[in-house]
């Protein structure tokens, strides 16, 4: 019981210190970090002429909604990002998931904590790169944030909201490495899922409405749509209402979700490494 | 001293390349699991795909000069090169940074082999090629669609174009990957894979001078636009002939790059 008490006592300072710990780590290869973000950028610049050539012929959308959601999906879209998948999937199956378990604290800690460092640190570097793209839209007249501070404070509730949903997304998938050895094809198709479901390929204002509601009630949205049509300024009250309140259920269904299915999954660990 | 016992011609090459290919097949049938996730992954893919390409269009039959099956088309040859692209040697380059921190690329060395041969077709991805058949798709939609209206000639220099688009293909990921050998952990290739993203789309999305650009210094059109209006009938033989030079160019420069920098691999590690 005393062990207990002082985990959840430590729980801040250890965060704290993996935090630093995998801040210090992305800064020792802040290169391919920065190349990474400028391939993200070209990803976004060429979702950005996509969408925006369509809303210029269609009609169907703002030009202007298009590119600022574009461009505000690169900072955004640094906060979200889980590293789970790839990396406790891999954990698993090559058995050093044991230390984790050693550990006197839940491995859950470390995955955030290493979360949040990398994640803080591409903010930083993405920084550059958001200015100047918010440069350039506001000289060709598409900008349409007004940086409105309540919208921000919702915007910033949303994202650790998303973060959260994210998080216990990959957390959940990555429970399938201790059934299934082979998990390459499996986390690619993850990853499809959820950038398709999140917005990054299809900005949600270019939806259907049936599809749209389908993709409002999946968990993917709050992992980064959400957080930038809140900064965008379109949602009415309700929208925004409907979305927390959705975003909130999913988060403590997933949770649950999670804690169930880890305490199943986990007999099934056989710490083999493959 | 050694390598001089081995005769390094075209079809050593070859029969080295269908040895791996079969150790390759036999190592995929590992995981029977993986084919049917590729199958899923493969019409999910599809599907949004063509959900994209339908919302971009919205009521217009025309997308920047393009019809909804020419789009097609042009996403239907990137998916090909794409898929047998890392089939082939995207998979392999994408290992490098590994194979160098590990420090078994020393052997790749030692082989009396092009390393950037080895390096880039040591293995086969069976499972990508699954991946390409959306690609098949999507090509087989447009010529079902202008079935009536196509050129033999045309599909002839298109299949040629197409040739081409994965030799750029080829040299973009060769010449970035290089640069693992002299500083691994770089990320080029993340960068390169999304720069052949933007060819997803036909180039002229983009604005005149980006087109410029795409067309020369960039020549990333060359991958999926041109061998697609080669097929329409859009483009003529110019085109191919260029194509095909500048290909051949840049796979000239990524093996010259490539040797540069084994120049410069100090065998450290990570």
């Amino acid at each position: 019981m005393k062990e207990k008490i002082n985990q959840k006592s430590n729980f801040k300072n250890i965060l704290k210190r993996i935090t630093k710990m995998f801040f210090a780590q992305e800064f020792m290869h802040k290169e391919q970090l920065i190349v990474w973000i400028i391939a993200d950028i070209v990803k976004m610049a060429g979702l950005c002429f996509v969408w925006s050539a369509s809303a210029k012929i269609t009609g169907n959308m703002d030009q202007g909604y298009v590119i600022t959601y574009y461009v505000l999906m690169i900072l955004v879209s640094k906060l979200m990002q889980d590293i789970t998948p790839a990396n406790g999937v891999q954990q698993i199956l090559n058995g050093k998931f044991s230390n984790s378990l050693l550990k006197p604290m839940s491995y859950l800690t470390e995955y955030l904590g290493s979360n949040l460092g990398s994640n803080l640190f591409r903010l930083i570097v993405s920084v550059p790169a958001f200015v100047l793209g918010m440069y350039i839209t506001s000289r060709l007249g598409f900008w349409i944030v007004d940086f409105n501070p309540y919208l921000i404070f919702l915007g910033l509730i949303a994202v650790a909201i998303g973060f959260l949903i994210n998080f216990l997304l990959g957390n959940i998938f990555a429970l399938i490495a201790f059934y299934n050895k082979n998990m390459e094809g499996m986390r690619i198709f993850y990853n499809n899922i959820a950038a398709t479901f999140s917005g990054e390929y299809i900005p949600f204002v270019a939806l259907p409405l049936l599809a749209l509601f389908t993709v409002q009630v999946l968990p993917f949205r709050y992992t980064l749509s959400f957080p930038i049509e809140i900064l965008l300024g379109r949602m009415t009250n309700y929208d925004l209402g409907v979305g927390f309140i959705i975003g909130t259920i999913w988060l403590i269904a997933l949770y649950v979700l999670y804690l169930v299915l880890f305490k199943i999954s986990i007999k099934k660990y056989a710490a083999e490494g493959i | 001293m050694l390598q001089r016992e081995y005769k390094t011609t075209i079809w050593r090459y070859v029969r080295i390349w269908f040895l791996n290919l079969r150790a390759s097949i036999k190592k995929s049938n590992t995981y029977k699991g993986e084919i049917f996730v590729r199958f899923f992954r493969t019409f999910f893919i599809l599907g949004i795909q063509v959900l994209l390409l339908t919302l971009v269009f919205g009521n217009s039959e025309v997308y920047v000069g393009w019809t909804k099956a020419e789009t097609y088309l042009v996403m239907g040859i990137w998916n090909l090169l794409n898929y047998f692209g890392w089939a082939f040697f995207g998979i392999n380059l994408e290992r490098l940074e590994s194979r160098v921190l590990s420090g078994e690329f020393d052997f790749t060395l030692l082989k009396p082999l092009s390393s950037a041969w080895f390096s880039s077709f040591y293995d086969f991805s069976v499972y990508s090629v699954i991946s390409s058949l959306s690609g098949f798709v999507l090509v087989g939609y447009y010529f079902f669609i202008t079935w009536g209206t196509l050129s033999l000639t045309n599909v002839l220099l298109g299949v040629a174009g197409i040739i081409v688009g994965l030799l750029f293909w080829y040299a973009f990921y060769l010449l970035l990957s290089s640069f693992t050998l002299a500083n691994p952990r770089n990320g080029f290739l993340a960068l390169v894979k999304e720069i052949l993203g933007l060819a997803k789309y036909p180039v002229n999305i983009y604005s005149s001078s980006i087109q410029m650009v795409f067309f020369t210094i960039l020549p990333i059109a060359f991958v999926t636009t041109v061998p697609a209006s080669l097929i329409i009938g859009r483009m003529g033989y110019a085109f191919l002939i260029i194509g095909t030079g500048l290909a051949i160019l840049f796979v000239r420069l990524s093996y010259w790059v490539w040797k540069q920098n084994v120049k410069k691999y100090v065998s450290a590690g990570g």
